[in-house]
Parts: structure tokens; sequence; C-alpha cells
């Protein structure tokens, strides 16, 4: 993984999150918007080229597509997705250790 | 009823379709500048416009992750793809956040860009066929295209402040503005010009012209965006 992979965007995290368990496009947007009480609310144009990218890198793959009945695409977080997600977990969880270091002085 | 507009700045473009749908027209075709409209509740419809990846089409991977999401694909052209959401089944952003909107905005210049290149050279060779070979109609055609030329170009400045502004929003603090006080495509005009004079016994006659136009041309869209960026 490349330091350009660092920090995540709050879309791209959410949307790892999302895909823990396979989900479809509009699936994410609802998981999303409960998850961060309605302050995340994805635009289709932001999360279309977020799904497309996260799937070009290989993070989220196809989990399965019906197109017979009509099913949504669902996706799902690969391997190497949970890795990119772990790297970032541990760079969020350093700023809020150092976070406290606010509070010495008083 | 239809209506015939000329938009290059989508923002705009977005604006008017909502505000005539506000009015209870809801747009349902668009070819070559005429939009065709057909009435509405007022207000029924949401319209975003999104800058796709292929010519006159989108794939269907696009059309049914849109079609999810309650949003229907009016039209393509270009690469332009204008959408539009029922207002009651909520509300209708396509891009939500900086990093996103900012690389919307970027293929949308890089477009531009490559426009008005092209535009800039297809001039020089209209007003190489009117001036060397005499076709009067090459003129004709070297002034619509110079209008072109100046309307992109001016599209690309427009587009550059809107990019630097997300700019300064994704880095989290407003960055100190290196103000800079003439533009440098006054710059670059004046050295064209100067070109222009130092050749004019050598060169032959179209040529210095034709260098002399596009001198002017980057002359005057230089002096605008100066006006612009000291207002």
């Amino acid at each position: 993984m490349t330091d350009k992979d660092t920090p995540l965007t709050e879309a791209v995290y959410y949307i790892l999150l999302a895909l823990r368990k396979p989900n479809h496009g509009y699936g994410i947007i609802q998981e999303v918007e409960r998850l961060t009480g309605g302050r995340v609310m994805l635009g289709a144009g932001t999360l279309y080229g977020a799904i497309q990218t996260l799937e070009k890198k290989m993070w989220i793959e196809i989990y399965s597509v019906d197109t017979a009945s009509r099913k949504k695409k669902e996706y799902v977080i690969t391997d190497r997705g949970r890795a990119a997600f772990e790297a970032e977990r541990a760079r969020l969880k350093e700023l809020l250790r150092n976070a406290e270091l606010m509070e010495e002085l008083e | 009823m239809r209506k015939f507009r000329i938009y290059l700045d989508k923002d705009k473009e977005t604006a008017w379709l909502n505000e005539m749908s506000a009015q209870g027209w809801a747009a349902k075709s668009f070819f070559a500048g005429f939009y065709q409209f057909e009435a509405c509740e007022k207000g029924e419809y949401v319209y975003q416009i999104d800058f796709g990846t292929k010519l006159f089409a989108a794939s269907e991977d696009y059309r049914e992750f849109m079609r999810e999401a309650g949003i229907e694909l009016v039209q393509t052209w270009g690469y332009w793809i204008i959408l539009r959401k029922k207002a009651s089944e909520g509300n209708f952003e396509l891009y939500t956040d900086v990093p996103s909107r900012l690389a919307h905005y970027k293929k949308i210049r890089r477009m531009f860009k490559v426009v008005t290149i092209f535009e800039l050279f297809c001039m020089l060779f209209e007003l190489y066929l009117g001036f060397v070979n005499g076709v009067r109609l090459g003129l004709v055609s070297a002034l619509l295209l110079g209008a072109i030329f100046v309307a992109c170009m001016n599209m690309v400045i427009q587009l550059n402040d809107r990019i630097g502004q997300l700019q300064e929003q994704m880095d989290g603090i407003g960055r100190v503005r290196k103000r800079r006080t003439v533009s440098g495509l006054i710059v670059s005009g004046l050295l064209l010009n100067s070109l222009a004079i130092m050749i004019e016994d050598a060169a032959v006659h179209p040529v210095k012209w034709v260098l002399q136009i596009a001198a002017i041309l980057l002359m005057l869209c230089g002096l605008v965006q100066t006006c612009r960026s000291r207002k």
C-alpha cells in the first residue's frame, strides 16, 4: 500500500465500513446515513465514483449480480480493503491518543 | 414547449432547469441547444447534470445505479448527462464531499482545455485559408471559432477559480493567495505580439497576421481575467 492511500476520505471510510457485509448502492447510502445520524449523506455521483475507484483498487468486489430478476448489484469488502481500513483505524487511534496532549498544560 | 439555450456552465444550466421545474416545466430531452419541456407539477423534479466518461452514452452499470437511487436519466449529450429525481423522493445532490466535487470539476476543466486548444487551431487554420488562399468564408468561420475559443477559455478561467476554492476547502485552511496582479495571458500575448513584429519583414504576410490575431485574443482574455481577479 502506498502512502497516498491514507488518510481515507470520509466517504471512502464509511463506504468500506458499510461493505463489511454485502450491500448494494442505495443500501450503502442508507447505511452511512444511519451510522452517522444523518450527518453524511452520500450523493449518487460521489458514491458511484468511489465504487469505481475502490473496485479498480480491488478494495471491494462484486458479491452478486442477478440480472434475470433485476436484483441489485451487491458489493463486499476484500482482504485488501480490510487492510486499508485497518491502516486508517491505526492512524485515527494515534490521532486521538495524541489529542490528549492538549490537556497536559492544565 | 421548446426553448433554445446554449450553456457552457453546467451550474448555470442546472439552476435554469430547476427554475423551469419550479415553474411547472420539466425538461424531458435535449438536442443541440434545444430543450423540450413538458408540463409538470410545480417543483416536481430536481435536476442535476453529471459529467460522464463516454461520449453520448452512459454505461448500463451507471444507468442501473442511478435507477436504483430513484434517479432518472433524461439525456446524454457529449460527456454531459442530464439527470432528475422526484423532489418528493428526497434530497438530490450528486457530489456531496469536497474531494469528489474537486475531481468532477477537474474532469470538466480538462475537457474545456482540450476544446479551447482545438478551437484555437481550427481558427488559425481558417485564418490561413482566408488570407493565403483568399477564401472569404474562412474569415467568417475564423471569427466564429474565435468567439467559441474565447468563450471556452473564459470557462477554463472560471473553473480554475472554482477548483481553487475547493482546493482551499480541502486543505482546511485558506491559503495565502499569491495575488498576481497581471494575468499570465497578457504577458504571453505581448510576447507573441513582439514576435509578430520581429518577423514582420522576414515572414510571409499571412503568418504575421495569424500571429497578430492570436496575440490580440490572448491579450483580450488576459485583460478580462485581470479585471475579474481584481474585483
